[in-house]
């Protein structure tokens, strides 16, 4: 077999290419209707050593590295960009991600959550001024597992970090909501 | 990461699921009563998830996961079933967010 096929069989075998019956757009996002794009890309999936968050314009353009980090989430004016940040990628000392806060020109980068079990963003409010996101996650399966006492300290952590978040939020202009998952 | 939408008139939400013993997942609608409706996207080799609907309810964009980890964004023209790559090599769904004007 011809070394040129093996090698594109290779390699779409490897990237799970897709069919070639696809269009590629040539048009730009905005014959779409679409006003902006993101998306996460990195190395080696989920146990790479970074996920970092591209901002793409049009079809053509180079796509722009805004971030490290997942789940972007667009504010209603495409201007800014909440997102979640892990730390310690590849290393048996992972931190669950923040919820991060920056610009969609890659300035004014902002932790707005330091909550034990992590946070991620949801979703904002169709006035741009609060952000939905959830909270504690593990913190919440440890309380389960570890019984009253895990869950009276995950309450009180959560409390705690929780109003933190509010008020660094506050100092960016935002109001930070957080929705309890379980009854008390 | 799982992801949801509404559909725009807010009577369903869109999400993705495999059934009926398919290796895929497609992008079905739910209405809030829990009654299922008939599959918008589907593909015989690539997982559809992520979706998320243009406010008029013409194009659905979706992550589309082959064999690779790595998936593309895919656009899907409602009213042709019409594909287009947005972007290659992504690891979760696209974040979208849609002109209204």
């Amino acid at each position: 077999m011809n070394k040129a096929i093996v090698l594109a069989l290779f390699i779409s075998g490897f990237t799970g290419a897709l069919p070639q019956t696809f269009a590629q757009s040539d048009d730009g996002f905005g014959a779409f209707g679409i006003k902006r794009l993101a998306y996460v890309t990195g190395p080696g999936g989920f146990f790479s050593s970074h996920e970092d968050l591209w901002i793409v314009d049009t079809p053509k353009s180079k796509p722009r590295r805004l971030a490290e980090g997942i789940v972007a989430v667009w504010s209603p004016d495409g201007q800014k960009i909440a997102y979640c940040a892990h730390e310690g990628w590849g290393t048996k000392h992972i931190v669950f991600g923040q919820v991060q806060l920056i610009n969609a020109d890659g300035s004014g980068h902002v932790q707005l959550t330091n909550i034990p079990g992590g946070a991620c963003p949801v979703d904002w409010s169709a006035d741009g001024k609060k952000i939905a996101s959830t909270a504690g996650a593990l913190i919440l399966g440890l309380g389960v597992a570890f019984g009253a006492y895990g869950v009276r300290t995950e309450v009180s952590w959560r409390s705690r970090s929780i109003a933190r978040a509010q008020n660094q939020a506050a100092q960016s202009g935002l109001q930070m909501v957080t929705a309890r998952t379980r009854k008390r | 990461m799982i992801r949801l939408c509404w559909s725009p008139d807010g009577e369903s939400i869109l999400f993705s699921s495999r059934r009926e013993n398919k290796k895929q997942s497609e992008i079905f609608p739910v209405k809030l009563d829990g009654t299922a409706l008939q599959k918008v996207a589907t593909d015989k080799k690539l997982s559809l998830v992520g979706p998320s609907i243009s406010p008029d309810g013409r194009y659905l964009v979706v992550a589309a996961y082959g064999n690779a980890p790595e998936a593309s964004i895919l656009l899907i023209d409602l009213s042709n079933q019409n594909r287009t790559v947005l972007a290659h090599g992504i690891q979760a769904e696209p974040s979208i967010l849609w002109d209204k004007h």
